[in-house]
């Protein structure tokens, strides 16, 4: 039941009373009234209005008392009794600022006070991050924090009031050793003793505990709180750590027996013998992988030294070949001398040739403008045959019309014989001489007319030969421009002949220039010989330095020194000097095939030259 | 000798005729003639012969011969018929020829009467054949009667 609000009573107090006043006064004021106007004395009057106020105020003040006091009190009273059965989880009313209202100011106070120690109690029993349990006299747990909760794997409302404490956590000290009945049997503290627990649902482990005695204001005894915190990990970690210790001087001392054997095999090396090999223990360690490494180093170094002792061989095998081949070059470096002043001799022939071959294409030249000339004189003459032709042919039809002359006389004379005859005939006796005549004079008409068609036959015959003639002059005509086209194209030709030779002529100028750099080059050839033989015998004197700094060293059976196959190029290996031989037998020969080539071609351009010549001169002579 | 009849030769188409030599009167070379309107196809035209005009006609027309140009040959007989003088024009004027009558056949059995009336014979001068003419048959009435229109 709740206090009602100490302002709300009063509010409510002070409108009842007001209102019991005012109700009581207005009353009063009735009855006085009454009585004033029905006594009429003021005497009496008074004497009633004190009865009736003395009566009104005792009425008054019982009813503001009993409200103000008497209810009051007796909310405190249940609110002390509640307190004291340990219920403090309740509201202390405000009553107001007299000394009841301060009484229930000093219990909130004091409740409130209660509250927060308890309240720092459970703090402290909550906040603990490990196990903590009590238990009573009897070994009996009382409380269980989360931790223990956890650990035991119980939880408190199974346990609290319920389980002794070593059904909870089953330690191997709860037959013997006990420090939690130590505690509860001295009274004192016990702490970092070492237990082994096995929780019947929680996970077993090595703790540390410490136990502590709960006592009350006076020193009694009420149990003990046992605190245990989980080591197995550190433990564990122990152990760990003392296994790791053995193990590491183990290491050591194996890492020394193999360090000495190495440094065995390392010493024989650094004296120059590689036979040896790092032994394996195939663990497969560091100590193996150092081995490994340490007998591929050796197993390289061994092929290297092979190798060097192999190309050290190359080397000097190859610089005696290289002096040979020396040798054959110097020797061909002087027959490549000798083939270029060869040349040389050759070239200036060939200069010569070429010049002659220019002063023939030029007198072919002139030829052939000369038969170009004598071919357009044929061509005149040809010209003049031909309008003697046309005169001819003139004269012919001249003749010919003198002849259609003849033969018209020859008709009219015919005519006139016949009618001679005629008239002879008409004559009879007396005409007949005169036909006689008549008659020589038309056989006359007949021999002329047959002599004069004779001529005609003849004129004509003539004419037809003089026309075929003709046809022949013209025929002539055209193969005699044709021969001046020829001619005029052959001219072209040597033209372009004469060119060439030219152009052949500076090209020798420039073989020659050529050859005189190449016979330089021959002598810095001869020269670089020379530099080459110092060379290659430096080269030798190196090798047999490098056979020698080899020699020391002592390599393993499987590996086999090899000389390295250096490519020669193959004219200085393959022909030997005693086959250079073969070559300067065989460089005349190209020698004289350059000389034929030479002739030949002179003789070449001669040839047709010549022949060209002898052809248009007899040509031109048949015209 | 003792029949001996003198004719002159002409060719006509290549094949020789004969006229008697009397009976032409003069001989001259082919002259153009004049062409008169509506004369006869075989009068080829007048010709003015010293101040005499007289028609002159061709005989191949006649004779059935293929008509042919004249040229330098062509000659004119000039010969009376029944009275008139007439042109007759052949393509050559050939020989004065002695033709003894013995020589002298006559017209050969397939020339119809009408057509071979103006042939007179055949003559033979040594290996020749001679086609010889009657000159006074020549040309028959109309044709006559056709030179008269024409003059």
């Amino acid at each position: 039941m709740s206090l009602p609000n100490l302002k709300e009573i009063r509010k409510s107090l002070r409108f009842k009373i007001l209102a019991i006043l005012v109700i009581t006064f207005g009353l009063l004021g009735g009855a006085l009234m009454f009585f004033f106007n029905y006594f009429q004395s003021s005497i009496q009057q008074i004497f009633y209005m004190g009865i009736f106020g003395g009566v009104a105020i005792i009425i008054i003040l019982y009813f503001s008392l009993y409200k103000l006091i008497t209810q009051r009190i007796r909310a405190l009273n249940k609110l002390t009794r509640e307190i004291a059965q340990g219920k403090l989880d309740l509201e202390i009313p405000d009553l107001g600022e007299d000394s009841l209202g301060r009484l229930a100011d000093n219990l909130r106070t004091m409740v409130q006070n209660h509250k927060d120690q308890m309240e720092y109690a459970n703090i402290l029993k909550g906040v603990i991050p490990v196990p903590l349990f009590f238990v009573d006299h009897d070994m009996t747990v009382t409380f269980l924090n989360k931790s223990a909760c956890t650990t035991s794997g119980l939880s408190p409302a199974e346990v609290e009031g319920k389980m002794k404490c070593w059904d909870v956590f089953n330690s191997n000290k709860c037959q013997d050793g006990c420090i939690l009945k130590k505690t509860l049997q001295t009274g004192k503290f016990n702490t970092a003793d070492i237990q082994y627990i096995q929780p019947k649902k929680g996970r077993a482990m090595t703790i540390m505990c410490s136990t502590s005695p709960l006592k009350d204001s006076k020193g009694n005894l009420l149990g003990a709180l046992e605190i245990f915190r989980d080591i197995s990990e550190q433990v564990q970690t122990e152990n760990l750590l003392k296994e790791a210790a053995k193990k590491k001087e183990e290491d050591r001392k194996y890492l020394e027996e193999r360090v000495e054997k190495l440094t065995g095999v390392l010493q024989k090396a650094a004296s120059g013998d590689l036979s040896s090999q790092a032994p394996l223990e195939a663990k497969e360690d560091i100590m193996d992988q150092l081995s490994v490494k340490t007998n591929e180093t050796f197993d390289n170094m061994g092929k290297l030294i092979a190798q060097t002792k192999g190309a050290a061989l190359g080397v000097a095998q190859l610089a005696s070949q290289i002096s040979g081949g020396n040798q054959d070059l110097s020797l061909r470096t002087q027959q490549q001398a000798g083939t270029m002043e060869e040349i040389s001799a050759t070239m200036e022939e060939m200069s010569a040739s070429i010049l002659q071959t220019a002063n023939n294409t030029k007198r072919a030249d002139q030829m052939a403008k000369e038969a170009v000339g004598l071919a357009q004189e044929g061509n005149q003459v040809l010209q003049r045959t031909s309008s003697s032709m046309d005169q001819v042919i003139q004269s012919s039809q001249k003749i010919s019309e003198i002849l259609t002359l003849v033969n018209e006389i020859t008709f009219q004379t015919n005519l006139l014989a016949l009618n001679a005859a005629i008239e002879a005939a008409r004559a009879g006796e007396h005409g007949r001489g005169f036909a006689v005549v008549a008659h020589e004079v038309r056989s006359l008409a007949k021999r002329s007319q047959e002599a004069a068609k004779e001529i005609q036959d003849l004129i004509h015959n003539s004419l037809d030969k003089v026309s075929s003639v003709h046809k022949l002059v013209g025929e002539t005509h055209t193969s005699l421009d044709k021969i001046q086209t020829l001619i005029q194209r052959l001219s072209e030709h040597i033209s372009r002949v004469a060119t060439a030779s030219q152009e052949q002529s500076k090209g020798t100028e420039e073989i020659n220039q050529a050859l005189l750099e190449l016979q330089n080059i021959v002598q810095q050839n001869a020269t670089l010989v020379g530099d080459l033989a110092h060379s290659s015998q430096m080269l030798a004197e190196s090798a047999e330095g490098l056979q020698l700094s080899t020699e020391g060293f002592i390599l393993p059976k499987e590996i086999t020194i090899k000389i390295p196959d250096f490519h020669v190029p193959s004219p200085i290996r393959k022909e030997g000097p005693q086959k250079s031989k073969d070559r300067r037998g065989l460089e005349p020969p190209v020698h004289r095939r350059l000389e034929d080539d030479l002739i030949k071609t002179s003789v070449q351009e001669d040839k047709p030259l010549s022949a060209n010549d002898l052809d248009l001169e007899e040509g031109f002579e048949e015209f | 000798m003792a029949d001996t009849i003198q004719y002159i030769t002409f060719f006509l188409d290549q094949e020789e005729y004969a006229l008697e030599l009397l009976k032409i009167k003069e001989i001259i070379a082919f002259h153009p003639l004049t062409r008169v309107p509506r004369m006869g196809g075989f009068i080829k035209g007048i010709l003015n012969l010293r101040g005499v005009i007289l028609p002159v006609f061709d005989p191949r027309e006649k004779f059935d011969l293929p008509s042919r140009s004249y040229d330098s040959h062509t000659v004119i007989f000039i010969m009376e018929l029944a009275g008139r003088l007439v042109g007759l024009i052949v393509d050559m004027a050939s020989d004065v020829i002695d033709l003894p009558s013995e020589n002298i056949q006559p017209t050969p059995a397939f020339s119809t009467p009408i057509q071979s009336d103006y042939i007179q014979g055949i003559g033979s001068i040594d290996d020749r054949l001679v086609i010889l003419l009657n000159a006074d048959r020549l040309l028959d009435e109309q044709e006559i009667a056709a030179l008269d229109k024409t003059i």
